[in-house]
């Protein structure tokens, strides 16, 4: 049965469906109007209108509403479909019918957005679009079925070409009706009464239609958090109430959101079952099936934290050899060098400032190039936006959702494009939150602090035969970053940012090989930014680091005694009782203070004054295993010191121009001094734990 | 002072002000560009 009850003459019809569908296309070719058309989810952010000529001189508007996946609206542009169908939006009238634009190789995902629609009771006609993409993958679609399953009738069309659209007009004229199949999908019984009562509560407080009685208990009883915030639209009583449902439905166990998508999700599946080919709904495709895996609850995250640490152990170990040639490349040319200027200041300069500070970061070229090769191909293969999915579930407990982790994905590259890729989110405390911990995610100027402490004090041991320590200890860097991150975002949702979280769906790319060109071109781009940062900003602190180290001069002294005496030296003394706590001597110090504007400077600093105080051969790692403290006759480095150098390296922000884009993202020096400071102090209270911990346990 | 004291400080003096130089370059080039992220692309756009 199609139609229930006849329609009056239709003016006014809404062009609604998901991004990509062709929806503005299809409106181009019923009106006439020439807009342009993109590829980008949303192309159509404003509400647009045009005239559709009719058959018997009837005009009737046509309004193309901006694309969208649900109309649980989660930003501006799905809140305006929303607004406009349920009649909320000023000087809008509510549309006397909708065409909902579906995307026949796609159906199922498609029909999600249909079937929220048919239950607003609207009269309702379905244009099949792309039906030459969908027969060309394979898909049959029994037109007849689908609409007799959906309960309005279902016009196959292919936009591009004009066919179908006499069809459309056609279906508009004769008068589309509400569908009869609406309310179709079912809830668990609990599920189902709290939604009847706070639907009927809302009707009788608020005088809502049914439709939008029935539609803001969804949104309520699905929200993630309690409707106080934003909702004071709603009585008290109904907010109380709906705390109690809330409290009433997480002691069962039941998702609130989940549970009304897997419902609709479920009786979708049985109208693709009835109306198209087997291979349609089965999903069968090779990229649903990897997909099966790599979204899993369970599986796609267990595969996410493999992939990342396979990833960080071949950074390690592959890189070791070219490494090793880059410093004795450098040990070459710090010879020659030596042997062809006399000895002096300018032969000290040299070796001592120049070729010992550029060098110690230039030999981590080979590890940033690896890094950038893996992040390349995971982004490139379409594994990242998988990543973001399966990782929902986590962010999702701290008060974020997955488009949040893509920002912070980007942050192990580097924080400055992780937070302008925050722009995407819509919530402004989401996306703040989001921009205040990105800098936690360890970036690729983290990669050579962490590359010398652990190729210097930890031990090469192989566990289990396949996993090498250094590798296990480079993985729990990155990760303790990520639950620092994840531990602040939620402290930060919890007090300062409270708000609401909002749904996530994110449509995931086409698996693709990725091309061997790109990635090279991204690493190429990237070690050429390292190697120039290093030849130039890491050049020019090496040269007066050294200056510092040197001047003022001591006469008579050993090199240890000398470079304590120098600035430098007077300077990391001065720091040092803030310090000391934190397992970290004088030298350290000065380290720390020389980086502050950029983490990589901290290898260079120990390059050039681990150079200027042990004259003997042998590389720098050398020299720090073999420093001793005068005062205590004890290592200044030992596995301890260097876990913890390394966990102040992961929460500490030493970088100015994170601080910088920072500012201009959130156009105030409040959020980026903020974020200075609680980095810092989180740094120094972590790495004060870990250090007393360790001396505890007796390293 | 010998000839490489004198050397070796010049060179000190004149990676100092191109280190100078450099950041305020930068900063005033940052005024030009959205995000501060590059040399400045002219995009004043907000988010």
């Amino acid at each position: 049965m199609m139609r229930t009850m006849p329609t009056p003459a239709i003016t006014t019809v809404a062009l609604v469906g998901n991004p990509n569908c062709g929806k503005t296309t299809l409106f181009n070719a019923l009106t006439g109007l020439r807009q342009k058309v993109g590829n980008y989810p949303g192309v159509t952010v404003e509400k647009k209108e045009g005239i559709v000529s009719s058959v018997n001189g009837r005009d009737i508007t046509l309004l193309d509403l901006p694309g969208t996946y649900s109309l649980i609206a989660s930003s501006p542009d799905e809140q305006v479909v929303a607004d406009v169908l349920l009649g909320s939006l000023k000087n809008t009238p509510v549309p006397d019918a909708v065409i909902c634009v579906v995307d026949a190789s796609n159906l199922e995902r498609n029909l999600y957005l249909v079937s929220q629609i048919i239950d607003h009771g609207l009269p309702t006609i379905v244009a099949l679009n792309m039906m030459d993409v969908a027969e060309q993958s394979g898909v049959r679609i029994d037109v007849r079925h689908l609409s007799d399953a959906l309960g309005v009738p279902v016009i196959p069309t292919v936009a591009k070409k004009n066919k179908g659209t006499d069809d459309l007009r056609a279906a508009l004229l004769a008068g589309p009706a509400p569908s009869s199949r609406a309310m179709q999908w079912t809830l668990p019984e609990t599920v189902q009464r709290e939604l009847d009562e706070l639907s009927g509560m809302l009707s009788a407080a608020h005088k809502y239609r049914s439709v939008v009685a029935h539609h803001t208990a969804l949104l309520l009883l699905s929200s993630p958090a309690a409707p106080d915030e934003g909702r004071t639209d709603i009585s008290p009583e109904i907010r109380a109430h709906v705390r109690q449902d809330h409290e009433k439905l997480d002691f069962l166990g039941i998702d609130r959101y989940s549970v009304f998508i897997e419902a609709r999700y479920k009786w979708i599946k049985q109208v693709c079952a009835y109306a198209s080919s087997p291979s349609l709904s089965t999903g069968a495709s090779l990229s649903d099936r990897v997909d099966a895996v790599l979204t899993h609850k369970f599986w796609g995250v267990l595969i996410f934290f493999a992939l990342m640490s396979v990833m960080f152990q071949m950074i390690f170990s592959w890189a070791e050899l070219p490494m090793d040639l880059i410093g004795h490349g450098f040990d070459a040319v710090s010879a020659r060098v030596g042997s062809v200027i006399p000895p002096g200041d300018v032969h000290d300069l040299i070796v001592n400032g120049v070729i010992s500070g550029v060098g110690a970061v230039v030999m981590f070229l080979p590890q940033i190039l690896l890094l950038f090769f893996f992040l390349s191909i995971l982004e490139d293969s379409g594994y990242m936006s998988r990543a973001a999915y399966v990782m929902d579930r986590i962010m999702s407990s701290v008060g974020l959702h997955g488009k949040s982790f893509i920002p912070m994905l980007s942050s192990f590259a580097c924080a400055i494009p992780g937070i302008m890729a925050t722009r995407t989110i819509e919530h402004p405390k989401d996306r703040l939150v989001t921009i205040l911990v990105s800098p936690l995610m360890s970036c690729s100027a983290r990669l050579p602090v962490y590359a010398l402490m652990i190729a210097a004090f930890i031990p090469q041991y192989t566990l289990l035969g396949v996993v090498s320590l250094p590798g296990v200890v480079l993985i729990s860097l990155y990760a303790l970053g990520l639950v620092a991150a994840l531990a602040m975002a939620w402290t930060l949702k919890k007090t300062f940012l409270k708000g609401t979280s909002l749904p996530f769906l994110m449509e995931l790319p086409p698996y693709k090989m990725p091309s061997l060109k790109s990635t090279a071109i991204h690493m190429w781009e990237r070690g050429f930014i390292f190697l120039k940062k290093a030849g130039t900003i890491i050049l020019g602190i090496s040269i007066v680091l050294w200056f510092l180290a040197t001047y003022p001069k001591t006469e008579n002294a050993t090199p240890s005694e000398r470079l304590a005496q120098s600035f430098v030296g007077r300077a990391g003394k001065f720091i040092e009782p803030a310090i000391k706590p934190l397992g970290f001597d004088w030298k350290i110090g000065i380290g720390l203070l020389s980086s502050l504007l950029q983490r990589e400077v901290f290898v260079s600093t120990m390059g050039t004054i681990y150079n200027i105080q042990d004259d003997s051969a042998g590389s720098m790692r050398e020299a720090m295993q073999r420093d001793v403290n005068p005062d205590t006759g004890k290592p200044v480095f030992t596995a301890l010191t260097a876990i913890c150098i390394m966990v102040y390296y992961v929460l500490a922000m030493q970088c100015l121009s994170t601080l910088v884009v920072v500012r201009r993202e959130t156009n105030s020096w409040k959020w980026p001094a903020f974020q200075f400071f609680y980095m810092s102090a989180l740094a120094y209270a972590v790495t004060f734990g870990v250090y007393r911990a360790g001396l505890m346990l007796g390293y | 002072m010998d000839w490489q004291q004198i050397a070796s400080l010049c060179i000190v003096a004149l990676s100092a002000a191109l280190l100078v130089r450099s950041s305020l370059v930068k900063k005033k080039k940052r005024g030009s560009s959205a995000c501060g992220s590059c040399d400045g692309c002219g995009n004043k756009e907000r988010p």
